[in-house]
């Protein structure tokens, strides 16, 4: 166990390096998104020495884990405001966005998942299919046909201004959708490998010949098999639905952390993506250490 | 289905010669609907849109077809070796999974051109994917039978790596690297979009994407056309993906005759059974048991007998399927599917020739049988206090049978079908198991079995499958002179699992010997022999090969050592790589010869064993129990060892096979073979020079007459 | 100078309109209803860069809308062109243009009940100043320094050189804030029409503010959004989630053309695409190969595809809406004598050249490839290249010799401080001409407005025959509306901003 600690916190202080130094090389920074590009070199020298962007590198990094270390998530470099409250004021939409997805991902996939693993031939393949559907298609196509055809929920998902997103839960279902399709396909894709795997077993054969019915052996023989493998493709949908987020929430509107990360990356505003990163960062290497758990307690 | 993966694929490279304009020219106004002269409608700025989606799939093709393959092979290559040193090395893929993909895509994007960022991107994202359940599968392969032969006969890491490991996985691997393209594939798309793809005006399916979303009110078309095009291509490639490793579709089963006959028991009538190749596996086969009674098939291994019992409960597998003929419970007829699944379950007992892959590996015992199962148990010879909490990969051949029989019985099934129920088995177990069997006077017991003596004890009627030779039963008697010890063994202690199985064992083998190794179930006769091979380490003692002392593990023996020292599991099936045919099992022992060579030999080695050729070019999947273990014998041979140590090795035999493989044991002993044999059957123990019993951790010789171990 | 936001471009062009032509119907009747004294407004804008900070970089336009909500300005462009003046009250200089008395009304108060005196406005303009790598260098032409408060009401300015257009100058981001305040990560008081009640930076409420001075705006309440997707935008509206949406693609208006439940404000002539050629660098360097490529432009063809026809066509004046902006004949597609200047300057068997673009503003990368087709009927093989938007602005713009550059609205003044005086901090095409430089001095002391004018036009006209933008055509910025919102402002520029006239008639 505190191996196990030890090597998540080794993966979060990896992500948090590698993160920053990814947003640094980018070739914007906050000095000159904030000039538009239009002052002369002077000025973006002094404005740089002021947002603290002369400093060498490992400095600020320092600068920011000490920070952290004391519960300072800095400000933003291209508005001042407290980057806690910018993320504090998109958290709850984020998490209610996420926990939408899931509750429809999770069903998806695991019958996505059975089809694919009693039925490689076809179903495999359609699940293949579905997922390489560009992820704005699958956006555009839900809005066209269940907001702007059928009219059964609303087009755009905005928050409302004052309350929060559960006011109006019927906004959360189009962007949760277009979330989980894709990743729940290629879930099931991933999954479809393990579970055809778990069905060649001799004693799941065997379970047949006894005459057991399909959904006994699912539930007895193929599912606790499938705990730890499962648990690990989780982690991978969840990684990949916080990736796409950023853009379901630019297409729905949605003010949530991903359309935040977006746009920090583009004007290099670090601290908001550092912590952006270290917190989905955080997310995704619980899962991996519980799937590790689950898989190690076999 | 591969001639539409090639169409689809020949589209994607080369549409652009089909299409009706040129991709660039501007035909039209801006966002013009579907028409006459442009089908598909025109794009931003005017340009027929089915042009550029002919035209546009080249790059992006080629470009994620390179992303697969870089990603597909950092994958399996890391997969491989972090499944095979047991090392992590997961901390790299799990730093890759846990920082914001936005973040990395934009950091390749801006860094590299953009192929290259979509191959980069791709491995970062889709190599770890790979690289995780590669490491699962190669960590669950290193324990397999066949691997360990492999290193059983001295093949370095790399070569079980890329010969016995790979291929297994492979089915798995070409059906994965879809989902690859498909990361590819929307990285590529995604990337274009941003802005960092093929520049304009080339026609490209990601652009596409970019430059009609703000016009997709106005020609939905232009934002149809591409994405529609992305998933064709994933399909086409997803299911040439698994098409290719799939078996091909088995001919359909044919419906039965359903006149009604009123006789009560079992009633089989004109069984034909067909592979999925369309060989013929068994024909016109009839059968008919009344309640009460014992019937039991005997015949050459290979001949069908397996087979024609699971045709009649329904439950082939591997592709054979059932093309004739009717089955009738108390003369309705059970039809195959559905109807005969709940029949199995309601009223049949099975056992399985080779039970102890038939329990699952994490209950134990006891959850597995229940509490009637476990009195069963308890009557067959197993005390179910000590063996209840265990778990099946801890017990012996002989007690995962018994294990499983109890199974097969509890629930007193109106039909039982055993296959093999005494095979490994001592004499006091056989016993038990016969009574068992005969308890019921009102069941339908088919059974299968090569054990002659048992047949004789049960049966009522005895029916033979294919043509039987006459058993031998005189035993050859050979001049023998003592040769020179070849296998020494001293004071060796071994434990399995925290137990003390043999302590202070000293042992002794010349050249051109025979011996028997007898004891109970359990009492670690097949610890000794895989402790001589160097699969288990002893604790303590010395083992000494022609005067040498023989390193204890495998692999810090040399390559002469572990070719001297050859081993024949008593697991056939596990033993063999099911990846592979007979002819590269057979030919691998023989590498130090050039390749044409070596499947040269291949026939002769067959023949030896009395297999016949034609097996050279089949898989394990296709070979009978009896056929498997002489492949395995077969392949010990190929190596030329000095020592051959054989763990039950004519249980999946019939008599006559057995008594062949036998002879052939004396001829090669004539050469200076040294075989140790453990075994319960009497008939092998007969055969031997000598013979000795392990019994509470100790080894002595057995001085009693060869016919009555007791 | 209304700039929107370019940053999130790149994601701004993930889209989610795909409804079928024709299926747009009318407003959601499960919506929310909204009393008609609310207005919704949703604006170009990304979370990550909205501010509280009225005197730094403006990246959305949503905080634009906002702070021209809740803060006076001493003065705002009006619906004509010429100045309107807010709260200040006069602007007089005096005889040598250089020092200048700006009264303020008496009547202002912030909303925290402190009433608005010269102080808080001398700190606001001095913060400005200090600020002035990110505005764009408003401030500029004061010395600040010498500027005093000379009673309560009463400020003098002080310019560095006779500057006449300085009520021009304070015509634009000069909000006023309390005097002293330090603190802009959170919403500082101001003595506007409107005031903050609630909500973020992007996604605010206001409330109107019965305070002010004006005549009370019909509006009772606005939500401003800040949302950075154009599809999105268009959408909230279409499905009855808000009231205007600013700056909508055009395909968006032409989809909604004839549809009665929805209307399009034009402002008109505001985006610009000007293919930028640098001076100082060849082929360019030759004003012959300038001409000619200005007259190988069809102008027609590109505005009928990059604005959809919703614009005009462009006579190579860099401001067209100034009112300083000259009437001129148009210039026409002439290609035998484009060929001919070509030649002229040593280019008969054509030229090779690379036309840089990008994707931030839509239709930018369209202009490109359709200019660069237009430019090969004269012997000119160009290459488009497109760069990302984030390292365009960067890397290209401003430094490459041709490129497609941005320009939304800005008044000719401000572009020529910024990129047409020879000291100016980015000098995109290379102008440089002490003589414009001397002539732009001049102008601005003629204290004569329409000597002025005509001197201002005069430069212009030069600029338009030697200089190196091709201005080919402005689009109309489009805002799409429900029916019922009447008062939106049609303006360039800051004007746009001011929405506090807008009311709601259903």
């Amino acid at each position: 166990m505190p191996r196990l600690l030890a090597r998540s916190a080794l993966v979060l202080a990896a992500v948090a390096v590698l993160v920053f130094l990814a947003t640094a090389l980018l070739p914007t920074d906050a000095a000159r998104a904030r000039t538009g590009g239009r002052a002369g070199a002077a000025d973006l020298a002094a404005l740089r020495a002021e947002l603290g962007l002369d400093r060498p590198l490992w400095t600020r990094i320092a600068g920011w884990a000490t920070g952290l270390v004391r519960g300072d998530l800095g400000t933003s470099l291209v508005s001042g405001r407290p980057v806690a409250d910018l993320l504090g004021a998109r958290l709850p939409a984020t998490l209610a966005l996420m926990a939408a997805a899931a509750l429809v991902a999770v069903p998806l996939l695991l019958v996505g998942a059975w089809a694919a693993g009693r039925r490689p031939r076809t179903a495999a393949p359609v699940l293949v299919a579905v997922a390489a559907v560009p992820q704005v298609v699958v956006a555009a196509g839900l809005v066209a046909v269940f907001a702007g055809a059928l009219r059964w929920f609303p087009a755009v998902s905005f928050v409302p201004v004052s309350g929060s997103v559960w006011d109006r839960p019927s906004s959360l279902v189009l962007p949760a959708v277009a979330l989980a399709v894709p990743a729940a396909a290629f879930g099931a894709g991933l999954l479809g490998g393990a579970v055809a795997d778990a069905l060649a077993l001799p004693h799941v054969r065997a379970a047949r010949v006894r005459g057991l019915p399909e959904p006994l052996i699912l539930v007895r023989h193929v599912l606790p098999r499938l705990v730890p493998a499962s648990l690990r493709v989780t982690t991978l949908v969840a990684a990949g639905m916080l990736a796409s987020s950023a853009l379901v929430e630019t297409v729905f509107g949605y003010a949530g952390l991903g359309e935040l990360l977006v746009g920090a990356v583009s004007t290099g505003d670090s601290p908001v993506v550092q912590a952006i990163a270290v917190l989905s960062g955080a997310v995704v290497v619980v899962c991996l250490a519980v799937a590790d758990v689950a898989a190690r307690s076999r | 289905m591969r001639l539409v993966f090639l169409a689809v694929l020949a589209v994607a490279c080369a549409g652009g010669l089909l299409a009706p304009h040129d991709p660039a020219a501007v035909v039209g106004p801006a966002w013009a609907p579907p028409g006459a002269a442009v089908p598909l409608g025109t794009d931003a700025l005017g340009r027929d849109v089915l042009s550029r989606v002919l035209a546009g799939g080249l790059a992006l093709t080629l470009v994620a077809a390179l992303a697969t393959a870089c990603a597909c092979a950092v994958g399996l290559g890391w997969g491989l070796v972090a499944g095979w040193t047991g090392r992590a090395g997961t901390v790299v893929a799990d730093v890759l999974l846990a920082v914001p993909f936005l973040v990395l895509a934009l950091l390749f994007a801006v860094t590299l051109p953009g192929w290259a960022a979509v191959v980069v991107g791709t491995i970062c994202g889709g190599a770890p994917l790979t690289m995780r359940v590669v490491r699962d599968l190669t960590g669950q392969a290193r324990t397999t039978g066949y691997v360990e032969a492999a290193l059983g006969i001295g093949e370095s890491t790399v070569a079980v790596l890329g010969r016995e490991v790979l291929p297994s996985i492979a089915r798995y691997a070409v059906a994965d690297a879809a989902l690859r393209f498909v990361v590819a594939l929307q990285l590529a798309s995604a990337l274009a979009l941003l802005g960092f793809g093929p520049q304009p005006p080339a026609p490209d399916w990601g652009l596409m994407l970019r430059e009609n979303l703000p016009g997709a009110a106005l020609n939905p078309a232009g934002l149809l056309a591409p994405a529609v095009a992305l998933a064709v291509l994933s399909l086409a490639v997803a299911i040439a993906g698994h098409g290719a490793v799939a078996s091909p579709r088995p001919p359909r089963p044919a419906a039965g005759d359903s006149a009604r006959a009123p006789d009560p028991g079992l009633t089989v009538t004109g069984l034909s059974v067909v592979d999925s190749a369309g060989r013929s596996l068994l024909s016109d086969f009839s059968l008919r048991v009344a309640p009460g009674e014992v019937v039991a098939l005997v015949g050459p291994s290979g001949a069908g007998k397996t087979t024609a019992v699971r045709a009649a409960l329904d439950a082939l597998d591997d592709g054979a399927v059932r093309v004739a003929g009717t089955v009738r419970w108390q003369g309705e007829p059970v039809r195959p599917g559905r109807a005969a699944r709940r029949w199995r379950r309601a009223r049949v007992g099975f056992l399985d020739q080779d039970p102890a892959g038939t329990l699952d590996p994490r209950h134990t015992v006891a959850r597995t049988l229940g509490a009637d199962g476990m009195a069963v148990l308890a009557e067959l010879g197993v005390d179910p206090s000590v063996y209840g909490p265990r778990l099946p990969h801890t017990l012996s051949g002989g007690q995962a049978r018994r294990v499983a029989l109890a199974r097969a019985l509890a629930g007193a099934p109106a039909v039982l079908v055993l296959d093999e129920p005494t095979s490994g088995l001592d004499p006091d177990a056989v016993d038990r198991v016969v009574r068992a069997i005969a308890a019921d006077p009102d069941r339908v017991t088919v059974l299968i079995s090569h054990d002659r003596a048992a047949v004789a004890r049960i049966a009522d009627r005895v029916l033979t499958i294919g043509a039987d030779a006459a058993p031998r039963t005189a035993a050859r008697t050979r001049s023998r002179s003592v040769h020179d010890e070849v296998l020494v063994v001293d004071g060796l202690r071994v434990r399995r699992a925290a137990t003390v199985v043999l302590d202070g064992v000293d042992f002794r083998v010349a050249a051109g010997e025979m011996v028997a190794v007898v004891g109970e179930s359990g009492a670690g006769k097949s610890t000794l022999l895989r402790a001589l091979v160097g699969l288990v380490r002893p604790e303590a003692g010395e083992i000494r090969l022609g005067g040498r002392a023989l390193p204890p593990a495998v692999r810090d023996r040399d390559r002469a050592d572990l070719r001297a020292v050859q081993f024949l599991a008593q697991d056939p099936a596990a033993a063999l790589n099911p990846a592979h045919t007979v002819r590269t099992a057979l030919a691998r022992p023989l590498r130090r010869l050039p390749r044409h060579a070596a499947r040269a030999q291949v026939p002769g080695l067959l023949a030896r064993v009395g297999l016949p050729p034609d097996i050279a070019d089949r898989r394990p999947r296709g070979l009978s129990g009896g056929q498997r273990q002489r492949v395995a014998l077969a392949r010990a041979l190929a190596a030329d060892p000095a020592v051959l140590l054989a763990d039950e090795p004519t249980a999946a035999l019939d008599h006559a096979t057995a008594a062949d493989v036998l002879d052939l044991l004396d001829d090669l002993r004539d050469t200076g073979l040294a075989v140790v044999v453990a075994t319960h059957d009497p008939a092998v123990a007969v055969r031997a020079d000598r013979i000795v019993r392990i019994a509470a951790g100790a080894l002595t010789d057995d001085r009693s007459e060869p016919t009555c171990v007791p | 100078m209304n700039r929107h936001h370019t940053v999130s471009r790149g994601v701004a062009m993930f889209a989610a309109l795909a409804l079928a032509a024709g299926c747009v119907s009318g407003a959601d009747p499960a919506g929310s209803g909204a009393p008609s004294d609310t207005l919704r407004y949703v604006a170009v804008g990304a979370a990550a860069s909205a501010t509280n900070d009225p005197h730094g970089g403006i990246l959305n336009q949503s905080d634009l809308v906002r702070f021209a909500l809740t803060y006076d300005v001493l003065a705002k462009p009006g619906a004509d062109g010429e100045t309107e003046l807010r709260l200040a009250e006069s602007i007089t200089p005096d005889a040598a243009l250089t020092h200048w008395t700006v009264r303020l009304r008496t009547d202002a108060t912030f909303t925290d009940g402190q009433p608005v005196a010269a102080a808080d406005v001398l700190f606001s303009l001095r913060r400005l100043h200090t600020k002035s790598a990110e505005n764009f260098g408003r401030m500029q032409m004061f010395d600040l320094d010498a500027a005093k408060v000379v009673d309560q009401h009463t400020v003098e300015l002080v310019t560095t050189k006779p500057y006449a257009e300085v009520p021009r100058a304070l015509e634009s981001v000069t909000f006023v804030v309390p005097d002293a305040t330090t603190d802009f990560t959170k919403p500082v008081v101001g003595s506007g029409p409107f005031r903050m009640t609630g909500g973020t930076p992007e996604a605010a409420v206001l409330e109107r503010n019965d305070r002010w001075w004006g005549s009370a705006p019909a509006l009772r309440r606005v939500e401003i959004r800040a949302v950075a997707d154009p599809q999105a935008r268009a959408q909230a509206v279409l499905s009855g989630q808000a009231d205007v949406a600013a700056s909508v693609n055009p395909a968006t208006a032409k989809q909604v053309d004839g549809n009665a439940e929805f209307a399009v404000v034009h402002r008109e002539a505001i985006t610009l695409y000007p293919f930028v050629m640098r001076l100082d660098q060849p082929p360019f360097d030759d004003n012959r190969v300038r001409a000619a490529v200005k007259l190988a432009a069809d102008r027609e063809a590109l505005v009928d595809k990059v604005f959809l026809g919703y614009g005009r066509t462009g006579n190579d004046l860099i401001t067209p809406a100034d009112p300083s902006s000259p009437d001129l004949p148009a210039r026409t597609r002439d290609l035998d004598r484009a060929r001919q200047l070509l030649a002229d300057a040593g280019h008969a068997d054509g030229l090779t050249l690379t036309l840089h673009t990008t994707t931030s503003y839509p239709g930018m990368d369209t202009a490109a490839l359709l200019f660069a087709e237009q430019l090969g009927e004269i012997g000119i093989d160009v290459e488009v290249k497109t760069a990302p938007p984030d390292t365009y602005w960067t890397e290209v713009w401003g430094k490459e010799a041709f490129y497609v550059g941005f320009f939304g609205g800005i008044p000719f003044l401000d572009v020529a401080r910024v990129s047409l005086l020879s000291g100016g901090p980015t000098n995109e095409t290379g102008w440089q001409r002490p003589d414009w430089d001397a002539g732009f001095d001049a102008a601005l002391a003629t204290a004569d407005p329409a000597e002025r004018t005509r001197m201002l036009g005069a430069l212009q006209t030069t600029l338009r025959d030697e200089g190196g933008y091709l201005v080919w055509g402005a689009g109309d910025g489009l805002d799409l509306t429900r029916t019922g919102v009447d008062g939106l402002p049609t303006g360039p520029g800051f004007e746009s901003s001011f929405i506090e006239r807008t009311r709601l008639t259903a």
